[in-house]
């Protein structure tokens, strides 16, 4: 009975009290006969007793209160999150409405001005005037920063200085904020 | 659906809908079912607390791809169920250190007023946890599931995502093993934890 590949079945389904009354008789007639198969059930059966009798584990009595307390840390990327994928499903579908029109008449602009001569030559010359302003308004402003570079050094200290400065305030801010606590909360998950 | 089912569909829907207080109840009422399987599973108070939280944050933060035609308490111990395999499988060997307080006694922590009862209840608790300790992380699942929770074979299966057959022979090898284990024990250790089962 020991090798018997139905065994496991038998012996399953008398632990779980499935046995038929004529396939129990049957089997307490087969263990009468095999020392070690009946020695094998018997300690099943104890065990199976024990597993019975052994009640369900319970947790310290805060723990409600600590699940519901980590809840609420979680509580505010969740938000951040949901709001993200409101505004971003809103911004798709506000994008998707104004595709079509705004292409069609940028199209319609392009071809009215490339097929105008005069429109062409205005537009060009709108555009290199206004490339010549950007440049001299660079060079202006590139002038005026090396004079006050050069003219008064503690602007460079200074500027050395407020970029560390900057930085600290920065960690000190996102520290303070809760952020890093948060990321651990979600990685967590 | 029992009326137990139908109460947990109405507090997943109210938490759904913003009402912490619905999850916060639905917490009380599994804690103790969450918390026995990590317990069974990971056999060490702490780390198994520590996965159960986990376990109801899981639950929470997927509450909405939680399918109301199915048993909330049974979707709740298949979260747990697949951290503490999670949670064995990256498990390190660790040294309990010295300067950590040691857990209260549980007789100390026990719901049962009488002390004997506890001091028993505790025993039995110790060989349980020792017997389980040998069983493969699989064959210990099944085990847990089927004697403190009384879930059907289809069930089990439909949680460990495997056939009720491979249910049937897991269950079968573990009480096996198990049995060979408690016959291995000497008489003074079974003694008193066996009687009053």
């Amino acid at each position: 009975m020991a090798g018997d590949p139905n065994q496991f079945e038998m012996f399953n389904r008398l632990l779980d009290e499935e046995l038929a009354e004529a396939e129990h008789a049957a089997l307490q007639e087969v263990l009468k006969e095999d020392a070690a198969a009946a020695r094998q059930l018997a300690y099943m059966q104890r065990l199976d007793r024990l597993l019975r009798a052994t009640p369900l584990a319970s947790p310290s009595s805060d723990f409600t209160r600590r699940v519901m307390g980590a809840i609420a840390e979680l509580e505010l990327p969740e938000q951040i999150r949901r709001r993200m994928g409101i505004g971003i499903a809103l911004g798709l579908a506000i994008a998707a409405i104004l595709t079509v029109p705004v292409l069609s008449a940028l199209l319609i602009i392009i071809a009215r001005t490339v097929l105008d001569p005069q429109s062409l030559a205005a537009l060009l010359g709108t555009l290199s005037g206004a490339a010549s302003t950007l440049w001299g308004l660079g060079g202006s402003l590139a002038d005026a920063l090396n004079q006050v570079v050069f003219e008064t050094p503690v602007v460079p200290a200074l500027m050395t200085t407020a970029i560390p400065i900057g930085m600290v305030w920065a960690w000190l801010v996102w520290y303070l904020l809760g952020w890093p606590e948060l990321l651990a909360n979600r990685q967590r998950l | 659906m029992t009326v137990s089912e139908e109460s947990d569909a109405l507090l997943v829907h109210l938490t759904l809908e913003g009402d912490q207080q619905a999850f916060e109840d639905l917490v009380h009422r599994y804690e103790r079912d969450v918390f026995n399987l990590t317990y069974r599973m990971l056999n060490e108070r702490g780390e198994a607390e520590d996965a159960a939280q986990e376990a109801f944050l899981r639950a929470y933060s997927n509450l909405e791809r939680y399918d109301v035609n199915r048993s909330f308490k049974t979707w709740l111990l298949s979260i747990a169920s697949n951290h503490c395999i999670d949670r064995i499988r990256k498990r390190r060997l660790t040294w309990l250190s010295l300067e950590e307080p040691l857990p209260p006694h549980p007789a100390l922590t026990s719901d049962t007023p009488n002390p004997e009862q506890a001091t028993l209840e505790n025993e039995r608790n110790v060989v349980v946890q020792a017997l389980l300790d040998n069983l493969s992380p699989d064959y210990r699942l099944a085990v847990v599931l089927r004697y403190w929770y009384d879930l059907s074979y289809a069930e089990i299966a439909e949680m460990l995502d495997t056939t009720e057959s491979a249910i049937k022979s897991r269950l079968f090898r573990a009480r096996q093993a198990l049995a060979g284990e408690l016959e291995s024990q000497p008489a003074s250790v079974l003694g008193p934890v066996l009687e009053g089962s």
